[in-house]
């Protein structure tokens, strides 16, 4: 099969001197599925905005047909051939299916905007794809699984011939996505190359025909299927045997601090995201909530921590409910919340190492001085000292924190979580993309804060490795619902949890048990 | 009396135009998503530029183009500062305002020594008004709506020509898909710069209109300050209007007629201040009331889940 | 890391420079073109405001309400809201500063006591129409662009209607309000110069915001709602509150700006326009880069500025307008973000790239 595209030796830095990607390889031949997988911040998005031109970058060249092919934007990416499908769905609500297709190559005469021949552009190629989409539907009324649909009809339109789909089966039910998939081999036939990014090795297995690993930002190589199977995969992706192991006694769990029970949360879309879901945490243990992103574990946390307001159910911290109170009162009530996504919720870029640690604290008596100051001196010394605990790579105290590394940005946020000194600690997604050294240092540190300060842990991660290995129990979730429970985390395998969260399997109430 | 209502409405149309024109000229960068605080500036540089020019080539046409290459140049240094080098863009257009205040008067002394206006200095051109065929004959309705500047007429014809843009051309597709999700925009190759750099230059395009006719039409020369702060009050007739062309003319014609009213209570006693207030405090009072409806009906929304 | 950040640091500065030079390279290419004795003229603008105690007491006249609408816009800058409601809260100030000193004129108050009762009063002033735009923004999401601007010209009017008819003085040509009382005047420090002791105001006003900002929990608590509100949300900070009191303590300031140059320098109110005092304070806020500890240096570059140019405007007859398209000059590439961006990006690029060889 012929080569289509070829991007050689690609290295990209952001501004902030940032390193995503190093001399990365990618092949990719006529009609073939290629499969580009690697963990969370592995470079493969940047990879793909490159090739989409939506970043520049400093080494290397993109070729296409064995041609020095100079990328400089999307339209031109669009214009040689390349479709692309976000992971967020580029679509504008207010308009209409043929309205959002055409976009950009609108059809009509001069400067008009032909509605009638827009939608017959798109239903002739939606029907013959077979992918039911009505042209005329608004995106506005439509449901998940339709929107991406049209975001392929979009690239199918502009006649591409190399089709990126972002992780296109994260939003997406089994059904819709066995459908896509019939529709993904369908194309392939018709000579479309399809680049599929995936944190989902099953799926690559099932569907791609080669597979290019990434790690850290540089290719680990590639291969065909025949010589892979996901434990060969997965290792080229973490790139160790052996993993991280944590050494902890086990838990005595003492009594309840946390109370979660029937909670519901409809999001903007009106999509249940949250569907009744009923659990407590005790003194003195961990515990894990497994599952594939956006199953509606991250809406639990943040209705926990205060972020989304409660509107069904009820959650007690130390016995009283957190109802209607601001996420200060919360966090009074002793909670403290490493959020998901730190560039957004965990710190202020542009700040100093300073008051990105003092953000939930700064109101503390501790720091008072002549009723209406503060003393400058204490805040210094124990920032200093958080500092020092954590090692974070840093100037000084001064420094903005947009300057350090992933790492050390996640070791600013914890510092200041754990040293809160709260009775529950709420981890969502704590390790998301940094180093292994940091990776292990939160995960030790959260299992001591339960052993040795008797604090109750709720470790929120889609990383399988790490519920394993730092919970004490373990819940699944999927579709907003809690689907496993399990008493001891340490007995689980990654293969039975990996069944549980792609709802496989599922345990009825009885399994379940008792969940505090 | 009958009389009197003619003239007073007559010159509700007379002194709406030029918000009629920046109101639409806002209603443009609004649809791409951005609010246009520069109107002022716009008209401004129009209004002084067109005086110049025509006032120089005894052309009223190269006066024009003049007009709107200056309003246009505006909208371009506005674009490029906001979008290219980044800036803020409220803080730029507010920059621009204060520049341009200052920097008429600057131009206009370079050109004639005064400081005041060019009115005697510069022999400059004007657009002269139009009797309407047909409906000048109506009794009341043809004294109201008959003779006219042809800027006047323009400006609603401009009303139409904006709606239809928007609406029913490519271009316009493209500009309320920016305004509404920049990154899908930018994802099917339209760049959300380019767009912000035409719908600013089409709005610049339009103020420029509302200018001259401040220096070409309503006076016939210009005065320094002459726009004082009728780009302020269509970017609010805009504003509480959101964007809609037909409904921010309806909005720009409330203010026109406060400001109508206040003219005529400046011959009598009583202080015309309170009536020039009308418009600002209206905006904030409807922009008010619209946010309580905001809030009943997402209050009302979330109820009934 | 170091390097990093040695070389941001260095080049905010160079850029700042580059800056203000461009702008004034531009202005006196402007008045070298314009006028018929360049070098001169030139000399005016620039050295003008030193060669007299009288023009040095000039520009210290604008650089006090500077100081104050500076920390003012501060305030508000640092807080991320672009609300420019000091523009309207200086002007309505200064007039209900006049009016009380003329209602209470002659009824005996000391002077220290009158004085700072007016001050209160522009305070006060300035809190009130302030916490308006701050209110509708925080409580009902309400632009405060929008609010801010509509209010400025409505201030103007409500302003020039009470001068008409509550403080009207028939014994002059002009429209303006009765004489203010000697005794709620702030003295000149130097006698018949604009330099009065307005200045204590001013540096005190600053003081408190560089401690406010740096001394106080509310200081961190307006840097981090003002750099990243969702972040302030998720640690808990009440940003409502926060927020409301950054901006109506801002337009306080711009308040205390009005009534401290209406006391200072005017002997009567008399205001007919925008003063556009708020938006040189957004200026001189913009200048010192949301850090109060630099309004002195701001306010000072931009009083000079203004008063060569007045200066050449009465000696010259250059007018004074065009200081006015420096100042724009000026803002737009300060806050320019990639003005000369690139330059620095390539600096950066080349620090990581050898940094990245040597742990290679």
């Amino acid at each position: 099969m012929a080569e289509v595209l070829r991007m050689q030796d690609i290295t990209k830095i952001y501004p902030n001197g940032f390193m995503a990607n190093k001399d990365v390889n990618l092949v990719i031949r006529e009609g073939e599925i290629h499969a580009l997988v690697g963990e969370n911040g592995a470079g493969k998005t940047t990879l793909m905005k490159i090739l989409f031109g939506m970043e520049d970058f400093q080494g290397g060249q993109v070729l296409l047909d064995g041609k020095d092919a100079c990328i400089s934007s999307p339209l031109d990416a669009i214009a040689k051939g390349i479709g692309m499908v976000h992971q967020h769905f580029m679509q504008v609500p207010s308009l209409s299916v043929a309205e959002n297709v055409t976009l950009g190559i609108e059809p009509g005469q001069g400067l008009l905007f032909d509605k009638k021949k827009a939608a017959q552009i798109t239903q002739e190629i939606s029907d013959r794809y077979q992918l039911k989409v009505n042209a005329n539907e608004r995106i506005a009324d439509m449901g998940v699984g339709l929107r991406q649909k049209v975001e392929i009809l979009k690239a199918l339109v502009r006649k591409c011939r190399i089709l990126i789909l972002d992780e296109p089966t994260a939003v997406l039910t089994p059904q819709e996505t066995q459908e896509l998939f019939v529709q993904l081999k369908a194309l392939k036939k018709d000579g479309i190359a399809i680049i599929f990014i995936s944190h989902k090795l099953e799926e690559v297995m099932a569907l791609c025909d080669r597979v290019t690993v990434l790690r850290a930002g540089r290719t680990v190589g590639t291969d065909v299927i025949e010589n892979l199977n996901p434990t060969k995969i997965s290792r080229m992706m973490v790139g160790r045997d052996v993993v991280l192991e944590i050494e902890k006694e086990p838990a005595a769990p003492t009594e309840l601090v946390l109370q979660v029970e029937d909670i519901h949360y409809k999001n903007a879309e009106n999509i249940m995201t949250v569907n009744g879901v009923t659990f407590g945490i005790r003194r003195g243990e961990v515990v894990g909530i497994a599952g594939v992103e956006g199953n509606g574990q991250n809406e639990v946390a943040e209705l926990i921590s205060g972020m989304l307001p409660l509107t069904q159910g009820e959650i007690r911290i130390c016995g009283k409910s957190i109802r209607g109170k601001s996420v200060r009162r919360i966090r009074d009530m002793g909670m403290a919340y490493i959020s998901e996504d730190r560039m957004v919720y965990g710190c202020a870029a542009n700040l100093p190492i300073r008051e990105n640690m003092m953000a939930d604290r700064i109101h503390s008596q501790k720091y008072r001085k002549f009723g209406l100051f503060i003393d400058t001196k204490k805040i210094n010394q124990d920032i200093d000292g958080l500092i020092e605990t954590f090692e974070v790579a840093c100037d000084d105290r001064a420094q903005p924190v947009r300057m350090l590394s992933g790492g050390n940005i996640q070791k600013v946020i914890v510092a200041r979580e754990f040293s809160s000194g709260a009775h529950l600690i709420l981890a969502n997604q704590p390790t998301r993309g940094i180093d292994v050294g940091t990776t292990e240092m939160i995960r030790k540190t959260l299992v001591r804060k339960a052993r040795e300060e008797g604090v109750a842990v709720l470790l929120v991660s889609s990383d399988l490795n790490e519920v394993l290995e730092v919970s004490d129990r373990l819940l699944v979730m999927k579709d907003g619902k809690i689907v496993a429970h399990f008493e001891d985390a340490s007995l689980v395998s990654e293969e039975l949890l990996g069944e549980y969260m792609l709802g496989v399997r599922q345990m009825t109430s009885e399994e379940m048990g008792e969940m505090v | 009396m009958l009389d009197t209502i003619v003239k007073f409405l007559f010159s509700v149309i007379r002194v709406s135009t030029p918000l009629v024109f920046g109101a639409v000229a806002a209603c443009v960068t609004r649809k791409a998503g951005l609010l246009n605080l520069a109107i002022e500036s716009m008209m401004l540089a129009s209004a002084l530029t067109g005086v110049l020019v025509s006032g120089a080539t005894q052309s009223l046409l190269l006066g024009m183009l003049a007009g709107f290459a200056a309003a246009i140049a505006i909208t371009m240094i506005i674009s490029y500062s906001a979008f290219v080098l980044k800036c803020d863009l409220y803080l730029v257009s507010i920059a621009m305002n204060t520049a341009l205040v200052g920097g008429t008067v600057f131009v206009m002394y370079l050109f004639t020594q005064q400081k005041a206006n060019t009115a005697g200095a510069i022999p400059s051109l004007f657009v002269g008004s139009m009797e309407l065929p047909l409906i000048k004959n109506i009794p009341l309705l043809g004294g109201i709506l008959s003779g006219h500047n042809v800027l006047t007429y323009v400006a609603f014809l401009m009303v139409f020509l904006v709606w239809f843009l928007l609406y029913k051309t490519k271009i316009g597709l493209r500009i309320r898909s920016v305004g509404e999700n920049p990154q899908a925009a930018e994802s099917v190759g339209i760049s959300p710069r380019r767009i912000y750099f035409l719908s600013f230059g089409m709005s610049g395009f339009i103020a420029a209109l509302g200018g001259m006719y401040m220096s070409m039409g309503y006076l016939t020369w210009f005065a320094r300050d002459m726009i004082a702060g009728r780009g302020m009050i269509s970017m609010s007739a805009m504003n509480i209007a959101v964007g809609e062309p037909v409904s921010a003319t309806l909005a720009a014609m409330m203010f026109g007629t406060a400001d109508a009213l206040s003219n005529y209570m400046q011959l009598g006693k009583f202080p015309s201040e309170l009536i020039s207030m009308f418009p600002y405090v209206c905006t904030v009072a409807i922009l008010v009331l619209m946010a309580v409806i905001r809030t009943v009906k997402a209050t009302a929304e979330r109820n009934k889940i | 890391m170091k390097e990093t950040r040695k070389i941001e640091f260095g080049f905010e500065i160079f850029r700042i420079i580059v800056a203000l030079a461009i702008a004034y390279g531009i202005t006196l290419l402007c008045i070298m073109i314009i006028s018929d004795d360049p070098f001169q003229a030139v000399y005016m603008f620039a050295v003008g405001p030193f060669t007299s105690i009288r023009r040095l007491g000039q520009l210290f006249g604008k650089f006090i309400p500077y100081l104050l609408t500076g920390a003012g816009m501060c305030f508000v800058y640092a807080s991320n809201r672009f609300n420019l409601i000091g523009e309207g809260v200086y002007l309505m100030s200064g007039c209900l500063v006049a009016y009380v000193a003329v209602q209470l004129g002659g009824a005996g108050i000391p002077h220290i006591l009158f004085v700072l009762l007016l001050l209160v009063v522009g305070a006060l002033t300035g809190a009130l129409f302030g916490s308006v735009p701050a209110l509708l923004r925080e409580k009902m999401n309400i632009n405060e662009t929008v609010v801010s601007i509509m209010m400025n010209w409505a201030m103007l009017y409500l302003a020039t209607y009470l001068v008409k008819t509550k403080m009207y003085d028939n014994s002059i040509t002009y429209m303006a309000s009765k004489p203010i009382p000697q005794e709620a005047r702030l003295t000149a420090l130097i006698p018949r110069t604009q330099l009065h002791t307005g200045i204590f105001v001013g540096i005190i006003a600053v003081a408190v915001t560089a401690l406010i900002f740096y001394r106080t929990a509310l200081g961190y608590d307006i840097r981090i709602c003002g750099a990243n509100p969702k972040f302030a949300k998720a640690s808990g900070i009440n940003m409502t509150a926060t927020l409301i009191l950054a901006q109506v303590m801002g337009a306080a300031l711009a308040g205390l700006g009005g009534a401290v140059d209406i006391l200072g320098i005017y002997d009567r109110y008399m205001w007919t326009a925008l003063t556009n005092m708020g938006f040189d304070g957004l200026i001189v806020a913009v200048l010192s880069k949301k850090n109060p500890v630099f309004i002195p240096l701001g306010a000072f570059l931009l009083a000079y500025m203004r008063t060569g140019a007045s200066i050449l405007n009465y000696t010259t007859e250059i007018p004074i307008e065009f200081v006015d398209i420096m100042q724009a000059v000026i803002i737009l590439l300060i806050a320019a973000e990639h003005f000369l961006g690139g330059f620095k990006e390539k600096l950066i690029f080349r620090a990581s790239k050898e940094k990245n060889k040597e742990v290679a």
